[in-house]
């Protein structure tokens, strides 16, 4: 038991140091009172809730709900798209489409984020196909539903491959032949489908959606530049605090809200999924 | 198979190799010569051109540094080492100015030390609170109102007109952590000014109630691809965004004079080198620095980054002579200087209410 404790120090060391004493250190900082340029010299500045109340304004309240129904958009309809892609991967033999639509999926998942947004930009802004895109959809490129769904298709982008290749294995663990069985006693193939294949991959959908969700809404890149301005998340606010006006005890204050919303959103679905597991 | 090596190879290769020796020890030896010291610099052509300006020297070598983000993220850095400061130059610009004099961190200057300085026109220079010289102006630039002609639907010439319906999604704006000089621009408008913005913000909030505003722009890469693309015609932003604009479309500029529209005239910026008391190398800094801004060097870094050069002997590029004024009269006619003291003191301020304010009524 001893031996086991020992084995686990080195990984517990550097959790502790490389993550567990910077967030101590941000949540720190986040009470600190912000004067200009003393930033690291905070340990004889007051501390202060200031920087949370600001935060409580209804218009941050703004930023949080866009942030968060942004994000469960993108994520549905990620896992939506991805789900026939990695049951047709899951279920088929080696092969060479198979191999190829892998090698697709993980490529995608290599492209640099910068490549994608820009990419997008280019493909649906103002002098690609946004012009008669937006208006066969009635909108303005100018405007913010617009720049609200160039986002969501921005972090789809991401979402799709990672579903992907998260739901192959969950998809792969299930025995096909039960299935087979639901339909030989009867059951349609889309009935089979979705009593069977479907709840019995319900966990990894359910990892899935987590890790997708919690990437969609601490997003920085792709609000920022879809975004035009228009869309913004917190990540994007606290960006500016650290990276633009330096009022870290701000940007730290926002960093542990997001941190502690984020934990909320994870084991509040978790805890709601698994309950319903329990019971059957 | 490997090929046969004869004595001719030998002699050849040795030769090679000495050859190549005697270069680097060269280098080396002239590496040694120079003085090496670090600065913050912005990145794309600044750093560029300070880069091929500096290399055509030995006295010096620079360890050139990018700013990561705004130029006021340099500032907590600077104050968490003090007095270990690992930078001799660090270029900012007028409202950074302030929190360096505030924190007392600027080495003093005088035209003894810098004569370069002779050739800068006065009132370029921040002073410290005993009347010392603390930067090394290097570029005088604007933020100026314009226009791309082949896409603007109506003719500005007041403030008021960017409210015209037809111009929807057509102007851009800056965010956050950089409008507040378009702020002032507008409260000038309306009769108020660094210290009374209240009339600017009125404004901002009906522009963008209006839905005219089609972008927030954080970068100068924003505001390009906005308005090359076509997708806005209308803004404030620097007269370096603007050259790359006026490179490919038809660009007008509304340099108006103060008393016809209030608002409409160019924002005079400063851009310069802070040079840190604690840093080691002080006096060759100040020299290398006094080079840099000689009159070909400031000519050649301010054509390729296209503003205005500080020293009165450069001649400003074709594009920054349209923002040249040359008389004090026209200087006041045309041209406004923020009171970035006072701006330095409310940022905090202009950002919150930019994000509760202004920005939840973009659409």
């Amino acid at each position: 038991m001893k031996r086991r404790l020992l084995l686990l120090l080195p990984g517990l060391l550097v959790l502790l140091a490389c993550f567990v004493l910077p967030i101590l250190n941000v949540a720190e900082k986040s009470f600190r009172r912000f004067t200009p340029a003393d930033i690291f010299g905070s340990s004889r500045l007051p501390y202060t809730f200031q920087n949370y109340l600001i935060t409580f304004n209804s218009v941050y309240l703004d930023y949080l709900l866009d942030m968060i129904w942004i994000g469960a958009v993108a994520t549905v309809l990620s896992i939506a798209l991805a789900f026939p892609v990695a049951y047709f991967v899951a279920r088929r033999p080696s092969g060479p489409l198979r191999t190829t639509i892998l090698a697709f999926l993980i490529t995608f998942l290599f492209l640099s984020v910068l490549v994608r947004v820009y990419s997008l930009e280019l493909t649906f802004g103002t002098v690609g196909l946004g012009g008669p895109l937006s208006s066969a959809l009635g909108l303005s490129t100018t405007g913010r539903t617009y720049s609200e769904l160039l986002v969501i298709v921005g972090l789809m982008h991401h979402g799709i491959p990672l579903s992907a290749l998260l739901l192959i294995g969950a998809i792969q663990n299930v025995n096909p032949r039960l299935a087979e069985a639901a339909q030989a006693l009867g059951a349609s193939r889309w009935r089979a489908h979705l009593s069977i294949t479907l709840p019995l991959s319900s966990r990894g959908i359910l990892s899935a959606f987590l890790i997708n969700y919690t990437l969609a809404v601490s997003a920085f890149v792709i609000p920022m530049v879809l975004g035009k301005g228009k869309v913004v998340f917190l990540s994007n606010l606290i960006y500016s605090r650290f990276g633009e006006t330096a009022n870290f005890p701000s940007g730290s204050a926002i960093a542990v809200e997001l941190l502690i919303l984020s934990s909320v959103i994870v084991y509040a679905l978790q805890a709601a999924v698994s309950a319903r597991w329990e019971r059957g | 198979m490997f090929k046969q090596i004869s004595r001719r190879h030998l002699i050849g290769a040795a030769a090679g190799f000495g050859a190549a020796g005697a270069g680097m020890l060269a280098l080396s030896e002239r590496a040694r010569a120079a003085v090496t010291l670090t600065g913050v610099q912005w990145g794309g052509p600044w750093v560029n051109t300070a880069k091929t300006i500096t290399e055509r020297q030995d006295q010096w070598r620079v360890n050139w540094e990018l700013h990561t983000g705004g130029s006021a993220t340099i500032i907590p850095k600077i104050r968490a080492s003090w007095p270990n400061v690992a930078y001799d130059f660090v270029a900012q610009y007028d409202p950074l100015y302030y929190i360096w004099a505030e924190q007392d961190w600027p080495e003093p200057l005088s035209v003894e030390e810098m004569p370069a300085f002779r050739d800068v026109p006065d009132e370029i220079f921040h002073r410290n609170s005993k009347g010392e010289i603390i930067n090394v102006p290097i570029t005088v630039t604007g933020t100026v109102f314009g226009f791309r002609k082949d896409t603007m639907p109506v003719e500005i010439r007041r403030i008021e007109d960017l409210l015209n319906p037809k111009l929807k999604g057509k102007v851009i704006i800056r965010d956050a952590v950089a409008g507040d000089t378009t702020i002032v621009q507008f409260a000038a408008a309306f009769g108020g000014d660094e210290r009374n913005m209240d009339p600017g913000w009125d404004f901002l909030k009906k522009l963008v109630k209006s839905g005219n505003v089609g972008r927030v722009a954080r970068a100068e890469v924003d505001f390009i691809n906005a308005l090359t693309s076509g997708e806005c015609a209308v803004g404030c932003w620097n007269v370096g965004g603007w050259r790359k604009v006026a490179e490919n479309f038809p660009c007008e500029f509304l340099i108006l004079d103060k008393q016809d529209a209030p608002g409409l005239q160019m924002g005079l910026i400063n851009e310069g080198y802070m040079i840190p008391k604690a840093s080691r190398n002080k006096a060759e800094t100040k020299r290398y620095l006094n080079w840099f801004i000689n009159p070909e060097n400031n000519e050649e870094y301010n054509k390729a980054i296209g503003a205005g050069p500080v020293n009165l002997k450069s001649k400003p590029g074709e594009f920054a002579q349209r923002f040249s004024f040359k008389t004090k009269e026209d200087r006041e006619r045309f041209t406004r200087k923020f009171a970035f003291d006072v701006l330095a003191a409310k940022k905090n301020d202009v950002i919150n209410r930019f994000e509760t304010e202004i920005a939840p009524f973009i659409r």
